[in-house]
């Protein structure tokens, strides 16, 4: 009951500010990018002969994930710091 | 008197209908026998077919002749003289009534070991209505000969004409909801369904049968939804836990509990639901828990429960709201960059093709990429450790 309220709560919150971007059509990527994507795929999979394309892209992937977390609670605490009594 | 070359021509133009004659003999013995035996006790004519072969398709009717209000079909047990082992696949590819109602379903099985199967079809008609449909038999194979006995029945005395629907626009998600896995448990997973219903006639139940998608033959689970006698603009909601961690598609059927036959169909077809095996963080919903008169520690915690335990529909609306966010702009330009940069492997097909290098790979190439590896790893954990070292949020 309580926590379905505050998640209630929470839901209206989001769900205004999703508000205008639910409204908006589906993004439809162009068809230039899948087809760059597909011909970098296409040299990338030649280098793989010659050095390891898989853990690089394990690499990278991790990577990214780690600094999205971060600049995630960059962000969250930059909200906080904007409520009144909080510093 | 005939010369050598008349002798030869004649002995050609035997030995070519001898083979004809055996050819087609052998195809005729090849030709499998499906017999429709009509249950003459229950009054309706099916005609007696042999030599139905595979790409045949043999339509068993009704024409004329029910009039009033009934709940009416057709049933037909199949019995295989298929050796062990042998799949035959015989079902119904389309069938229809022609004025008024429809059927439930239609059935295809794999019929293994001598297995029988029945197919049971049912429709409604319309009040006064004589109606004639058809159903359209087929087979897949051509191994062994089939035994098909039809049956027809009725399910009469049907009070009043039942009107109902159920709506199952996809786009509209107040209604056909979720198909949700539980977190925590990679082998438990329920789904909920909810919609609102209307009946104005007799009892009638709503059931919805979940049919695992990696063996179609018969329901997973049959979730008895709503048992009511009159309901307009119904609500109404089901769940079932403990589905096995698959894929699924839900079929609706209705059933008249008056008879336990299942009839009619809701109007509109379901599409089929995917479940998602994709785990998702939320709480496994609660467990209903029948507490004693006495027992007040029972009180407490399901209490506790309660209140601080969040409904299942809470946390998956903000999964839906995801889904319905995740691919309008600006965040879908992510989602589908995402998506491609995704698709990036070395499994693809190169674009520049190198000699074979297979002598080359394993004394150099291979130990080449492994010390790559191992230096790429090192060099990662060491930028990783000066980051954190030096880490100011």
């Amino acid at each position: 009951m309580i926590t379905n309220f505050i998640l209630t709560l929470i839901f209206g919150l989001v769900y205004a500010i999703t508000i205008p971007i639910v409204n908006l059509n589906d993004v439809v990527m162009s068809d230039s990018f899948a087809t760059s994507i597909t011909t970098a795929n296409g040299y990338i999979s030649s280098l793989n002969t010659f050095i390891p394309v898989d853990t690089i892209i394990q690499i990278l992937g991790v990577f990214l994930v780690i600094e999205g977390a971060v600049l995630t609670y960059k962000l969250i605490m930059w909200v906080i710091k904007r409520i009144p009594t909080q510093s | 008197m005939l010369n050598t070359h008349k002798k030869i021509n004649i002995f050609l133009i035997l030995i070519f209908f001898m083979s004809v004659f055996f050819v087609s003999n052998t195809a005729s013995a090849l030709t499998t026998n499906i017999y429709i035996q009509p249950d003459e006790s229950a009054g309706y004519s099916i005609p007696t077919v042999d030599s139905f072969g595979v790409a045949d398709v043999f339509t068993i009717g009704h024409t004329g002749g029910w009039t009033g209000n009934l709940n009416n079909g057709f049933s037909l047990v199949l019995s295989s003289n298929e050796p062990d082992g042998t799949d035959v696949t015989v079902g119904f590819e389309s069938c229809c009534l022609e004025i008024g109602g429809y059927f439930v379903s239609t059935n295809t099985v794999h019929v293994t070991s001598k297995a029988i199967y029945t197919f049971t079809f049912s429709g409604r008609t319309d009040i006064d209505n004589p109606y004639s449909w058809n159903a359209h038999l087929y087979r897949t194979n051509n191994n062994n000969d089939l035994t098909i006995y039809g049956k027809a029945f009725d399910i009469p005395e049907v009070m009043q004409y039942p009107a109902y629907y159920l709506n199952t626009n996809p786009s509209d998600t107040s209604l056909i909801t979720t198909l949700i896995p539980v977190e925590g448990s990679n082998v438990n997973a329920y789904f909920t369904v909810s919609g609102v219903y209307n009946n104005d006639g007799t009892y009638e139940t709503i059931n919805f049968e979940l049919f695992n998608d990696t063996d179609t033959s018969q329901p997973a689970v049959i979730v008895k939804c709503i048992d009511a006698q009159v309901g307009v603009n119904l609500p109404f909601r089901c769940s079932y836990m403990g589905l096995i961690n698959n894929s699924y598609h839900i079929t609706p059927y209705l059933q008249n509990d008056a008879y336990s036959y299942p009839f009619g169909a809701l109007v509109g077809a379901i599409p089929q639901v995917n479940f998602s095996t994709n785990s998702i963080t939320t709480t496994p919903p609660i467990d209903v828990v029948s507490c004693g008169s006495l027992d007040v520690g029972c009180y407490v915690v399901e209490g506790i429960k309660f209140l601080f335990l969040p409904d299942i529909i809470q946390v998956s609306r903000f999964t839906n709201l995801i889904d319905s966010v995740k691919n309008k702009p600006p965040i879908g330009y992510i989602t589908g960059t995402i998506s491609a940069l995704g698709s990036i492997s070395s499994t693809a097909t190169p674009t520049l093709a190198f000699a074979n290098f297979a002598p080359l790979n394993s004394l150099i190439f291979t130990p080449l990429k492994q010390g790559i590896t191992w230096v790429l790893w090192l060099a990662f954990l060491f930028v990783l450790f000066k980051k954190f070292s030096n880490f100011q949020l």
